[in-house]
């Protein structure tokens, strides 16, 4: 199945590149891409039958000339936004992106108002009196 | 009042929570067939240069048009697949739909031994040895099924076995749509 990799951890493919450059974006580009049968991994630290076929077509792509960009459309289209490990910003991924800054900044309002109430509170002469002949015994 | 409108602030999370909880149930009914929708959805069935199974007759992307096609991708090492055997050739008896299988990842012989055993509903079978097929398909393994319209169009993708109950709620009002286009 599939094997979590420690992060940084490359499986183990024999490919040859033309420069260390192409190696270079290869090794980026399948640190970039979601392994799609695991939940939480890339394709650089799954051994997952799949996560090996995509890593060779990276390397195909690669070699073929295809630029970085051009990869990413590549899978994009072919298994969609989850492939990527950072969701593109799009309408659908807006609550995806801002909910938790949302929900910072309502905690945020709320906890403020509780403070407010606190030292806010202010009793009329009369209550202060009343206080005091209560609590002085 | 003063107090009033703290009181209201102070409750504000409540509706705020009560709507997250909406959408998240929302979100868990409406996709709990569609995990993952295909990206191919509305796209055309990738081109592809294969062979058949059995007669090693070239076969290509164009072949699959022209017909309503159940497109499953299985293999002999799929312990799923066995599963969704049986139904799929309860579907292809009673719905006469054309059901093409591609043999992925899959050795010939320890293919055709699998039919051998379990029986063939299946037109044909393309063969995708090395799951380049698959990828161009973004399937994620075996087994996975793709309703694929007469123009070559991909209209569905169900990810893993295939039960009665995708077929008669999900896929079959489809067929029905399409083969009337």
């Amino acid at each position: 199945m599939c094997t979590v990799a420690l992060a940084g951890e490359l499986s183990v493919d024999d490919f040859e590149f033309k420069d260390d450059d192409q190696a270079a974006r290869y090794n980026a580009l399948i640190q970039e891409f979601r392994c799609p049968k695991c939940l939480n991994t890339n394709l650089a630290g799954s051994d997952a039958p799949i996560a090996k076929d995509l890593r060779r077509a990276v390397y195909r792509l690669i070699s073929e000339g295809k630029t970085d960009q051009e990869i990413r459309d590549f899978m994009l289209a072919r298994y969609g936004d989850f492939v990527l490990y950072k969701p593109r910003l799009t309408p659908a991924t807006l609550l995806l992106w801002f909910s938790p800054l949302i929900l910072l900044l309502v905690l945020a309002l709320v906890i403020l108002q509780i403070a407010n109430r606190r030292s806010a509170v202010s009793l009329s002469d009369e209550d202060r009196a009343r206080v005091e002949d209560l609590t002085t015994e | 009042m003063a107090v009033n409108k703290r009181r209201l602030l102070l409750l504000l999370p409540i509706p705020f929570f009560l709507i997250l909880l909406a959408v998240l149930v929302a979100g868990f009914y409406l996709g709990r067939h569609d995990v993952h929708p295909s990206a191919l959805l509305g796209s055309t069935f990738p081109s592809f240069k294969s062979i058949k199974l059995r007669s090693g007759q070239t076969v290509t992307s164009e072949d699959l048009k022209g017909e309503v096609r159940l497109v499953n991708v299985w293999a002999s090492w799929c312990v799923a697949c066995v599963d969704e055997h049986d139904v799929l050739s309860k579907i292809a008896e009673t719905s006469h739909i054309s059901l093409i299988g591609i043999s992925y990842k899959d050795e010939r012989t320890d293919a055709l031994n699998w039919l051998t055993r379990y029986g063939d509903p299946y037109d044909f079978h393309l063969v995708d040895l090395n799951g380049d097929l698959g990828v161009n398909l973004g399937v994620y393994g075996a087994p996975e099924t793709f309703l694929v319209d007469r123009d070559g169009i991909v209209r569905y993708k169900h990810i893993g076995a295939m039960t009665h109950e995708i077929w008669r709620e999900e896929i079959e009002p489809l067929v029905g749509d399409v083969s009337n286009e």
